[in-house]
């Protein structure tokens, strides 16, 4: 199985300024791998994007490295709710 | 360096290079890269001649070389394609990442830009409906490079897979071209339906130098448009029909 997890981080440790913040894990829920991922508060914006931009990209390229296997993943960035 | 070694062409970046040639463009590349000294890796190829067909066993045919010139990659685009072989590794996709130089400048620029291109096996999963993958992992992979819009679109990579973009540029022209050709018969302006901004500045550019149209975008993005309006009246011609409709556009 494709190690979503190692991928999810790859991409994030190379975006944020604050590496050492960055905490990627997997989680099954149901048929559907989720991703969770936080970073620090002030790599918050630089991760989400214009609009949701950035996250956006890279859900899809997280979601296209699953869909080579059949499995769905899912990509979720931890917020604390202010970024709703 | 080897005799091979080229003069370096006006207004292009001064970066050593050497030709090869071969019965096919691989075996030409290889020839070319061995003279510079250079692995495959750390060179974008230029194709200057694709060669003709390969001989058939038993028959005669002649065929004529294939010939490419290589030059040294600059560190940003070597960067850049480490990067994408690596994040195309985690995502356990086989592929090879080449680089090409792109044909026509973008706006404001001399040069034409560099394209990563992904190539390999049943890759379809990476380009996505209409290219959405695509342009995803082209982002990610420019965010990952740490250039934001403050560094300027000109060092932004561009990323191709299984030559997707270069087919649909190409479709886009054609549609340009065959558009244009129908409003100047019929002296109506055609709506095209939305597109993305990269193709939208394809029909500008494919047709700016055409004194019988003018092009503009309207609307707001996503749905923003490119309107192709006539400049003169309506010439007629075999093209000077009702409109059947938008078609695919």
């Amino acid at each position: 199985m494709t190690d979503y997890a190692d991928l999810t981080r790859f991409i994030t440790e190379h975006i944020v300024a604050n590496k050492s913040a960055v905490n990627v894990s997997a989680v099954p829920r149901g048929r559907t791998t989720i991703v969770e991922v936080s970073v620090a508060d002030e790599d918050m914006g630089k991760v989400i994007g214009k609009g949701g931009r950035n996250i956006e990209a890279i859900r899809a390229v997280v979601r296209a490295a699953g869909l080579r296997k059949h499995e769905r993943v899912q990509v979720e960035l931890a917020d604390g709710g202010r970024h709703a | 360096m080897t005799e091979t070694e080229q003069p370096t062409q006006a207004g292009q970046a001064a970066a050593p290079s050497a030709e090869g040639a071969g019965a096919t463009v691989d075996e030409a590349t290889s020839q070319a890269v061995a003279r510079l000294g250079a692995t495959r890796d750390e060179v974008v190829v230029e194709v200057l001649s694709r060669g003709g067909a390969r001989p058939v066993p038993g028959e005669y045919l002649t065929s004529t070389q294939a010939r490419v010139r290589v030059s040294l990659i600059d560190q940003h685009t070597a960067r850049g394609r480490q990067l994408l072989a690596g994040l195309l590794e985690k995502m356990e996709i086989p592929a090879r990442v080449s680089v090409r130089r792109g044909t026509s400048p973008r706006a404001g620029e001399t040069e034409a830009p560099m394209i990563l291109e992904v190539s390999g096996d049943d890759l379809g999963l990476l380009i996505g409906w209409r290219g959405e993958t695509l342009r995803a992992l082209q982002t990610t992979l420019n965010l990952m490079m740490g250039d934001e819009e403050a560094e300027g679109i000109s060092r932004r990579l561009i990323l191709d897979v299984e030559r997707y973009r270069a087919r649909r540029e190409e479709q886009v022209r054609e549609l340009a071209q065959r558009l244009a050709d129908r409003v100047k018969a019929s002296g109506e302006r055609y709506t095209l339906d939305p597109m993305h901004a990269y193709e939208r500045r394809i029909i500008h550019l494919t047709l700016q130098d055409d004194p019988g149209v003018r092009t503009e975008s309207s609307g707001q993005e996503p749905a923003r448009r490119v309107v192709i309006h006539p400049t003169g009246p309506a010439q007629g011609g075999p093209t000077a029909r009702p409109d059947r409709g938008r078609g695919r556009w």
